[in-house]
């Protein structure tokens, strides 16, 4: 290889830079040894390359870039842990719930339960003797005898007194218009008022006698 | 690519791609926010980014992106950070003398030499970066190697 002044420092370039050949490189150290003048640009040009090490610097950027992967719930351990455990809650929730005695139809008692002897109660009722059902109107009464149910309108003035061999006492329902009768043992009196419709015409007698001269 | 892969150029280049940044703006604070524009650029492309060529995607945004950069400097930065008046130091060595070189350069210059000397890259693949073909590159790097010799040389005569 020919080498010119000219091209000396592309040669040189290309030595640093690895471009050359084995045969190439060892033209160009002959050349400079023999012309010691370029020996310092030689040095130069070694020197114009970047001094790095290995280490890179840490710009604390990763923890910013990074970007957590978001995982299907059905592969999260967790979901298999969680799901027999909600079961599991529910079930004893559940459980618990039901096992808890229903008081939502015990009577609530005034007294304390122990003091009432509801068995008195029942031995006293059956006391009472057969019922007698009296209905007075105006001029008219009706026994009433019949067993089966009935439902009694009460118009007017109506006494009812009915003893049967009911054993057991329901509750009062004669306070209001219908009363069913049934098997059960009443004694009371109703007194209730409607308002009538009178259909005849008012006239005066033949005995009256006008004292009014306009009359 | 996937968010694996994704987190793994992370973790691989995204030093590298803030120190590349970081010497050729010379300015720290805009090196990690152009870094953090790239990554972000890259997730948006996730899926169109091939991870056997991320690292030179990576760059190649970056060296971009720093040119804009460059670019807002210019317009809005008056000329007082002009490498020539940059003030030395009284314990200067050779690293330092280097990177004081690398602010005469041009960008592309210091672009070439950043992407030869810390990332190793061969002509090529800095012509992929850069979209310049091998023998410019060759060229760029001629002279910017030039530019920092005859510094380098100067500054010895001075002292």
């Amino acid at each position: 290889m020919n080498i010119q002044p000219d091209d000396i420092e592309a040669l040189i370039f290309d030595f640093h830079e690895g471009n050359l050949s084995a045969l190439e490189k060892s033209e160009l150290l002959n050349f400079i040894h023999l012309y010691p003048e370029y020996e310092k640009d030689f040095a130069l040009w070694a020197q114009s390359y970047v001094p790095t090490n290995n280490s890179i610097d840490e710009y604390g950027l990763t923890k910013f870039l990074l970007h957590e992967s978001t995982k299907p719930w059905y592969k999260k351990p967790l979901t298999y842990l969680g799901a027999p455990l909600l079961l599991a809650l529910f079930l004893s929730l559940s459980v618990a719930v039901f096992n808890t005695p229903n008081k939502q139809n015990e009577p609530i008692y005034t007294k304390p339960k122990e003091t009432i002897n509801i068995a008195h109660q029942v031995s006293e009722s059956k006391k009472i003797e057969t019922p007698i059902i009296k209905i007075s109107r105006s001029s008219k009464s009706q026994n009433y005898t019949k067993k089966t149910p009935k439902i009694l309108t009460i118009k007017d003035t109506v006494e009812i007194t009915k003893t049967t061999s009911a054993s057991i006492i329901e509750n009062d329902t004669l306070n209001s218009k219908n009363v069913v009768i049934d098997n059960t043992e009443v004694s009371t009196t109703k007194t209730s008022t409607k308002k009538r419709k009178l259909n005849f015409s008012i006239s005066p007698s033949g005995s009256f006698i006008p004292t009014n001269p306009n009359f | 690519m996937s968010i694996q892969l994704y987190n793994l150029s992370v973790h691989e280049y995204n030093n590298r791609v803030c120190r590349f940044v970081d010497k050729l703006l010379v300015d720290r604070t805009a090196a990690k926010d152009i870094t953090q524009e790239t990554y972000l650029r890259l997730w948006e492309n996730i899926d169109k980014v091939d991870f056997n060529k991320v690292k030179a995607w990576l760059f190649t945004t970056a060296y971009r992106l720093s040119l804009d950069h460059i670019q807002r400097r210019k317009r809005f930065v008056d000329e007082s950070f002009m490498p020539e008046r940059c003030e030395r130091e009284e314990n200067i060595d050779l690293k330092k003398i280097i990177d004081e070189s690398l602010t005469l350069l041009s960008d592309i210059q210091r672009s070439v030499i950043l992407l030869k000397d810390y990332e190793g890259y061969s002509y090529i693949e800095i012509g992929e970066i850069l979209t310049l073909s091998d023998a410019q590159v060759k060229v760029y790097l001629f002279r910017a190697r030039k530019k920092i010799k005859e510094y380098i040389g100067d500054l010895r005569l001075v002292l």
